[in-house]
């Protein structure tokens, strides 16, 4: 099991070579490395398949970019000007560009999915600041109810089938509708009731002190935020500096804020230790390398990252040193969970 | 000094006109296993419930008299303070859980009550091995069976390390392995630990044996009836059919179990010797003239597979009119697998299926189910409209039909299944025998000539199973013809002519009730057990031969 610290610091620095690397070379590589990982840890639940999804972004972004842009010399075909936007030549360097930006938002979409793979919502959960863990609480209830919902959701189109059913109006929806939220409603007043009877919110009580009677937390946070946007705001149309000083003393306020609130949270403790383990520390090595080469040549040498196919197209650049560095993001691939993961539903 | 204590409590919940509870004074000893037991709304959960302060603090409501729990006052400490000394299991396993997995499920209130991180290890342990799910700690609760899921609910509540263990009906939902498994486990922990178990039951037959004291609520409102297991059971009407045997015959000391039963029953070995040697019918019919009438529901050579796998193979299952057929099997054998290709909700590979004649196959589920009445196992999946007749209009308006044209009148139907006094109240407001029999009504208004039920008597009480077994008979006097899913082998014994049983998506036995239930060692009925002969299946058997 890898710590989740260590895989959000992977998805960040592929997230971020996707971002400035829009070479097609560079981006295919990403996108290898992120299948093989997928390979590794999926739990094989994922909701949507995502190279359907890549096909479909690549096609589409590239007719769109074809269709569109008018400009490039290798021309393919040439629409009647009389049709309006698409009118005119349609040139493979627009083609071109059109599938590297598809491809870029496939690597981008096949990366965040990752996430959902490799962390579960409960792990990202314990990994919100204290004085968040309500808001993390709810969360972690809501997923817990998506899959339950979806159940009965089928149990009850099936039971108003079995009763001759059928979908024909808006009437018709509320035979489906009004099971499945009352069914909702009662789960969450049996959760709410079996959540008191565990000693949900004990804590905060026994402290001695109301939960709602310091106000100062939600003061400085709110305060802090908006004086935030408000100096930029100043700044932006002046540009006198006051602009500056309001930001300070706002972001001041913010982390005051932010730390009185943690401070004032529940005492609560968590059962699960994050292990670090040398793998986690390899696989934020192996995250880094590619990260640094990447950030580096985008301020150092940028045209090696782009790719820029007008006026006539040429086969992207390709740096092998860069390449194998950015090879470095399947590591994980080779780490395999010792533990499984998830189990596999059973239908009842 | 008493560890429970009720001193005159009247708890009426809000908006209600009557209490729930009327002037209860009782007293509960460390290390009981107590029995609460009464019918459907009597107040069994109220009482529980008072016991960790959800009454009054969570329900609202007026409680007046005094609850006292360990030394704590219900009415000054609140759930979330008692909950480090009663810890509480819901009935409904998978709507109390706040996390993924097991592991994390145990955490949650020792993480809440800031409990150090090495103490909470050790805790988790412990309460893994007292209940034997160490092999599920990684598990996803999604993923586990009824029967898992409740004894990670009870291994939950015994975290914070309570000395009270209160349990609201744990097992309605559950299936009789499961629910074996379950009261295995707090019978254990009751005797290991010395954990005191208050536990709202309706399969007395199963737990009555382990009981130090039992209390009866006869119903809301009135006073309950608190003893020794044997003296409540000779007081109240309603207990298995051992028991039930037991009385009318006048044993003494009333046996609770098999094994004590067998003693009496010894003493009737005369009458018994009489009767071993045929099976003519006696007090109803066990099988109709076969041959003479057509099956109305016909199903050959069924095959189903679905996610690569085999759920049906080549099950062959037919229903004359007025015949009633239950169809029993472990969980996962395909039983409601059948019935969902019989009314055309999953498509089977290959068979044939017809009904009255008519094939079946490919026809749409709307179709098919004027014909066929299907209640699935869960009834409120059915149940959205305002009024319990409006259900009734509702499934006659989506078979294009209005209450002139009905095949039966509703308020007729409402009547025979006992709920005229309810028609116009909210069906999820009834309880759950009512709420059963709505379901029943709203499928039964078109008057279909098959019947199939899923597992009807899931968490119904003993009045309400002797309602529907009332009305099903009825049913099946006018000629529709009833295929039941069931465990319920007291219930099978009561009103079944033929039984199949199912494993593994093969019907393996398709015979007489009475051939059928003697001849096997798990299904098999109370009395049956206790004689051991194909005549004797139910108390009326027993007290009319001897």
């Amino acid at each position: 099991m890898l710590n989740a610290r260590a895989w959000l610091m992977w998805i960040a620095a592929s997230l971020t070579v996707a971002m400035l690397a829009t070479n097609p070379l560079y981006l295919v590589i990403v996108l290898l490395c992120a299948a093989l990982v997928r390979a590794g840890f999926s739990t094989g639940d994922s909701p949507l398949p995502v190279w359907r999804f890549g096909v479909m972004v690549v096609a589409f972004s590239t007719f769109y970019n074809a269709l569109l842009t008018h400009f490039g010399s290798t021309v393919l075909v040439t629409l009647p000007r009389a049709l309006p936007l698409v009118g005119g030549p349609v040139t493979l360097e627009a083609a071109a560009f059109g599938a590297s930006r598809g491809l870029a938002l496939w690597t981008l979409f096949a990366v965040s999915t990752l996430l959902n793979d490799v962390i579960s919502p409960y792990e990202l959960v314990r990994l919100t600041p204290r004085f968040l863990r309500q808001a993390g609480l709810v969360i972690s209830i809501m997923l817990a109810f998506v899959p339950q919902t979806v159940r009965s959701f089928h149990q009850v189109r099936e039971a108003q089938a079995i009763r001759g059913h059928r979908l024909r109006g808006v009437r018709d929806l509320t035979a489906l509708l009004v099971p499945l939220m009352t069914d909702s409603l009662e789960k969450a007043v049996q959760l709410a009731e079996a959540m008191e009877a565990r000693g949900y919110g004990k804590s905060q009580i026994s402290k001695g002190q109301s939960p709602t009677s310091d106000f100062r937390p939600q003061v400085l946070m709110v305060g802090g935020l908006s004086g935030v946007l408000v100096g930029w705001l100043v700044e932006a149309y002046w540009r006198n500096g006051i602009g500056w000083a309001i930001l300070g003393a706002s972001a001041v306020a913010l982390v005051l804020g932010v730390r009185l609130a943690s401070s004032h949270a529940s005492r609560t403790t968590h059962y699960r230790r994050q292990a670090w383990s040398a793998r986690d520390t390899l696989l934020v090595a192996f995250s880094a390398v590619p990260l640094v080469a990447v950030v580096a040549v985008a301020l150092l040498d940028p045209q090696v990252l782009v790719f820029y196919p007008y006026p006539r197209v040429m086969p992207p650049p390709f740096d092998v040193r860069l390449g194998l560095c950015l090879a470095l993001l399947g590591a994980p691939a080779l780490m395999r969970p010792s533990v499984e993961r998830g189990a596999v539903s059973v239908e009842a | 000094m008493p560890q429970v204590t009720f001193d005159c409590v009247t708890f009426t919940y809000p908006d209600s006109p009557a209490p729930a509870l009327r002037e209860v004074s009782l007293e509960l000893e460390a290390g009981q296993f107590v029995l609460v037991i009464g019918a459907s709304g009597s107040g069994k959960s109220t009482l529980l419930r008072c016991i960790n302060g959800l009454v009054p603090h969570f329900s609202g409501g007026k409680l007046t008299g005094r609850v006292t729990v360990d030394g704590l006052d219900t009415r000054v400490h609140p759930p979330r303070d008692m909950a480090a000394v009663v810890g509480f299991v819901f009935q409904n396993p998978e709507a109390q859980f706040v996390t993924e997995r097991v592991e994390d499920e145990l955490a949650f209130a020792l993480e809440n009550a800031g409990v150090p991180q090495l103490t909470m290890r050790k805790r988790v342990e412990e309460v893994l091995d007292a209940l034997g799910i160490a092999s599920l700690r990684n598990r996803a609760v999604s993923s586990l069976s009824g029967g898992e899921q409740q004894r990670v609910a009870i291994a939950a509540a015994l975290a914070l390390q309570p000395k009270i263990l209160a349990l609201d009906e744990p097992t309605s939902q559950l299936d009789p392995q499961s629910a074996e498994d379950v009261l295995g486990a707090l019978v254990r922990l009751n005797a290991d630990l010395g954990l005191t178990i208050v536990l709202a039951e309706h399969r007395l037959e199963r737990v009555l044996q382990f009981a130090d004291r039992v209390v009866f609520l006869p119903e809301a409102g009135a006073a309950p009836l608190v003893g020794d297991p044997r003296d409540v059971m000779e007081a109240v009407s309603l207990t298995p059919p051992l028991v039930t045997l037991g009385k009318a015959l006048g044993w003494k000391p009333l046996p609770l179990t098999i094994k004590e039963g067998r003693r009496f029953a010894g003493t009737l070995s005369v009458e018994r010797g009489a009767l071993s040697d045929d099976l003519p019918p006696f007090g109803r019919p066990t099988s109709r003239p076969s041959g003479v009438r057509p099956p109305v529901l016909d199903v050959r050579d069924v095959w189903l597979a679905y996610d690569g796998k085999e759920v049906l193979r080549g099950v062959t299952l037919s229903a004359r009119a007025g015949e009633f057929v239950a169809l029993m099997g472990r969980n996962g054998s395909g039983k409601t697998s059948l019935f969902r290709s019989i009314v055309g909700l999953v498509k089977p590979q290959r068979g044939q299926m017809r009904v009255n004649g008519q094939d079946v196959v490919g026809q749409s589920t709307a179709d098919i189910c004027r014909q066929v009445g299907y209640v699935p196992q869960n009834p409120d999946a059915l149940l959205f409209a305002d009024a319990v007749r409006d259900e009734l209009l509702v499934t006659l308006r989506n078979h294009g039909l209005d209450e002139t044209t009905a095949p039966v009148a509703p308020g007729e139907l409402l009547d025979t299944l006992g709920l005229a006094s309810v028609a116009s109240l909210y069906p999820r407001d009834l309880s759950a025998g009512q709420r059963q029999r709505t379901a029943l009504a709203s499928v039964l208004v078109t008057r279909p000539q098959v019947l199939l039920l899923d597992e009807p008597t899931r968490g119904l009480d003993y009045a309400a199973k002797a309602t529907l077994t009332g009305i099903l008979k009825h049913w099946q006097a006018q000629g529709t013809a009833i295929v039941m899913v069931t465990h319920d082998v007291e219930l099978v014994a009561t009103c079944a002519d033929r039984v199949a049983l199912m494993a593994e998506g093969e019907i393996i036995v398709d015979g007489p009730v009475r051939h059928v239930l003697s001849e096997s060692t798990i299904f098999s009925s109370q009395i049956n057990k206790l004689f051991g002969t194909p005549s004797l299946l139910t108390v009326d058997d027993v007290l009319a031969h001897r």
